[in-house]
């Protein structure tokens, strides 16, 4: 029964079969880089320098003469955890926020949402620029500073699925059984606030993944030679004449994972709506 | 010995206005309310919408904290109490709301709701015992034990009028508010839930104020009955007395809306006029007045107090005696 409706599932979503479907691929790629890849990511090759796609390197090689290949399988790795710790990050961190704030109510409510509102009046690229800059560069500094851009989003979102629920009569009822906040906050709120959560978390997961691809590009980012498709992009940026491969194929991988993303997102919001549901 | 006494218990909401909040006035739901009731003893609270009947039910389980007034739970003032402190109180006392699907948690088990008292009063820690306490419970109701696993969406509305009385009893409760108890059912159910209510009641020999303006269902399930008029007690009695014998103009009003199924006794029904007052700022002196047929001009200056006039009969209506 279980197992027929999940198959049922798939072959009616199609656009989440798709978005799945990419997100696998790309996770295998980040896991099993090193076997899939033909050549050290790393490894200098002056002699065949910005050579276009060959059999030899599948989406040819850059100005150093590295496999532009391997080294977008070695940078799945990097964006992806950015991508997915970011969005932690900011969820764990900033829907707890916002379920203490909406729950608790009163000047709580007010000091930490006005805090969220400082962040948020800051655009989102200055920001992480302002943190990467401030703390230096390096992998954890880039995930903490995109998922600061992501704390007040979450905060928002989950302080007014809060509001709505504090309301209902099941809370009432809890309380009149003598459960505490903490525990009906386990129990009733969260429970019942986590959907609209879960759908923007796939989607803020790509852009996340944009912000960190656009940090490397900036500079600010992982430091090169670390394989990443942000910096790869911004290195190849010089050579768009010569090899404008160099540019296509990181970004076209950023765009296909960023779409997958998107689709699942799309996909859930329809199906957690319970109006929707079918 | 009354299990549960209110003393001269008051609610006012404040009401905030302007751009920098300010207290412009309040809503007085309840106003200076006395009652009591005894082990095992059902009272009926009878009110129009509005007149702050569910605002009583709620401060009497300080579910809102009053703004004057004690109230004493088996001898002991829990109105000012922390609520901390109200553990034990709130073991002993639980409520029944009117909209039994939004009393349930959409994403929580049937027994996992029927489950959470125990869990919080830490009771039955042994897993497998708790569940069966919970199936024990779900029969007692008129449900099954396969209803376990299941959602609130999957039932009906009496269906889950009864997970949420399983859910009152879990800790043996004395005192049971029942917020409109039957309200949103359909009538062929309610005549079911009230049943119900009214043998569980037997069995465990409950308080239970029986919160409605279903005059009907009151005098089913009710030992003593209360009037409730704009935050104040305009009548309190037995049963059979304020059936038979009601005294206040307002509960003669009310009473003679309830229809008799006999053509043959056609009773005049009366009218109220006008609309219920505004309890933000309620008439001064009676506050029966403007819509009362008797009213003399005393009941414009001087306020009634709860009079008694028979054992266990309390009027506040200053005519009365005219009336005779």
């Amino acid at each position: 029964m279980q197992k027929r409706e999940i198959l049922d599932f798939f072959t009616k979503n199609r656009s989440m079969s798709v978005g799945i479907s990419i997100l696998l691929i790309y996770l295998i790629a980040a896991i099993f880089a090193p076997l899939l890849s033909p050549h050290d990511p790393y490894e200098q090759n002056l002699d065949v320098r910005l050579s276009g796609p060959s059999r030899e390197y599948p989406f040819g090689t850059d100005q150093f003469g590295r496999c532009v290949f391997s080294r977008i399988l070695y940078g799945a790795r990097i964006s992806i955890t950015i991508g997915i710790a970011a969005v932690l990050f900011g969820l764990i961190i900033g829907s707890g926020l916002g379920i203490i704030a909406g729950y608790r109510g009163g000047l709580t409510d007010l000091v930490l949402m006005r805090l969220m509102d400082v962040l948020m009046s800051i655009p989102a690229l200055i920001l992480a620029l302002a943190v990467v800059a401030a703390l230096g560069r390096s992998i954890p500094n880039m995930i903490l500073a995109i998922g600061i851009n992501a704390l007040p989003l979450f905060a928002r979102l989950s302080r007014s699925s809060v509001l709505s629920i504090r309301t209902m009569e099941y809370i009432e009822a809890s309380e009149a059984i003598g459960t505490n906040s903490f525990n009906i906050i386990r129990y009733h709120v969260f429970k019942n606030c986590f959907s609209p959560l879960l759908i923007f978390s796939t989607l803020h997961t790509a852009s996340a993944i944009l912000m960190a691809a656009a940090l490397s590009f900036l500079g600010l980012g992982v430091p090169p030679p670390t394989a990443e498709w942000g910096l790869m992009t911004a290195e190849a940026r010089v050579y768009l004449r010569q090899a404008p491969y160099l540019v296509i194929f990181p970004s076209m991988v950023i765009l296909v994972l960023v779409l997958g993303f998107n689709l699942i997102g799309d996909r859930l919001r329809d199906m957690l709506d319970p109006k929707l549901r079918f | 010995m009354d299990l549960i006494e209110m003393r001269d218990v008051k609610k006012h909401f404040p009401i905030y206005s302007g751009i920098l909040p300010k207290v412009v006035g309040h809503i007085k739901a309840v106003d200076g309310i006395s009652l009591s009731i005894e082990q095992n003893e059902v009272l009926g609270l009878i009110g129009e919408s509005g007149c702050g009947k569910t605002t009583l039910g709620k401060v009497a389980l300080r579910l809102l904290d009053p703004s004057e007034g004690s109230i004493f739970f088996e001898g002991i003032d829990i109105a000012k109490k922390k609520h901390d402190d109200l553990l034990s109180f709130k073991k002993k006392t639980q409520i029944i709301f009117q909209d039994a699907h939004s009393s349930l948690d959409p994403r929580s088990s049937i027994g996992l709701s029927v489950e959470e008292p125990l869990r919080t009063h830490k009771m039955f820690q042994d897993r497998a015992k708790r569940k069966e306490r919970v199936v024990e419970l779900l029969e007692e109701v008129g449900l099954e034990s396969e209803h376990y696993d299941r959602y609130p969406h999957e039932f009906s509305g009496g269906q889950k009028q009864r997970i949420c009385i399983a859910r009152a009893l879990a800790l043996d409760p004395k005192f049971v508010v029942a917020d409109e108890p039957v309200s949103s059912l359909d009538v062929s159910v309610r005549a079911q839930i009230l049943n119900l209510l009214k043998d569980l009641q037997a069995k465990y020999h409950l308080s239970i104020l029986y919160i409605s303006h279903d005059i009907s269902g009151v005098k089913y399930i009710s030992n003593r009955v209360a009037i409730m008029y704009l935050g104040k007690i305009v009548e309190l009695a037995d049963q059979n007395e304020i059936f038979k014998n009601p005294c206040h103009p307002y509960t003669k009003v009310l009473l003679s809306s309830v229809p008799v199924p006999d053509p043959e006794t056609r009773e005049e029904v009366k009218l109220l006029k006008g609309e219920v007052p505004s309890p933000i700022d309620p008439p001064k002196a009676c506050r029966f007045h403007p819509r009362c047929d008797c009213c003399t001009p005393e009941c414009k200056e001087r306020e009634p107090e709860l009079r008694r006039i028979k054992k266990g009969h309390f009027v506040r209506c200053l005519s009365f005696k005219d009336l005779g």
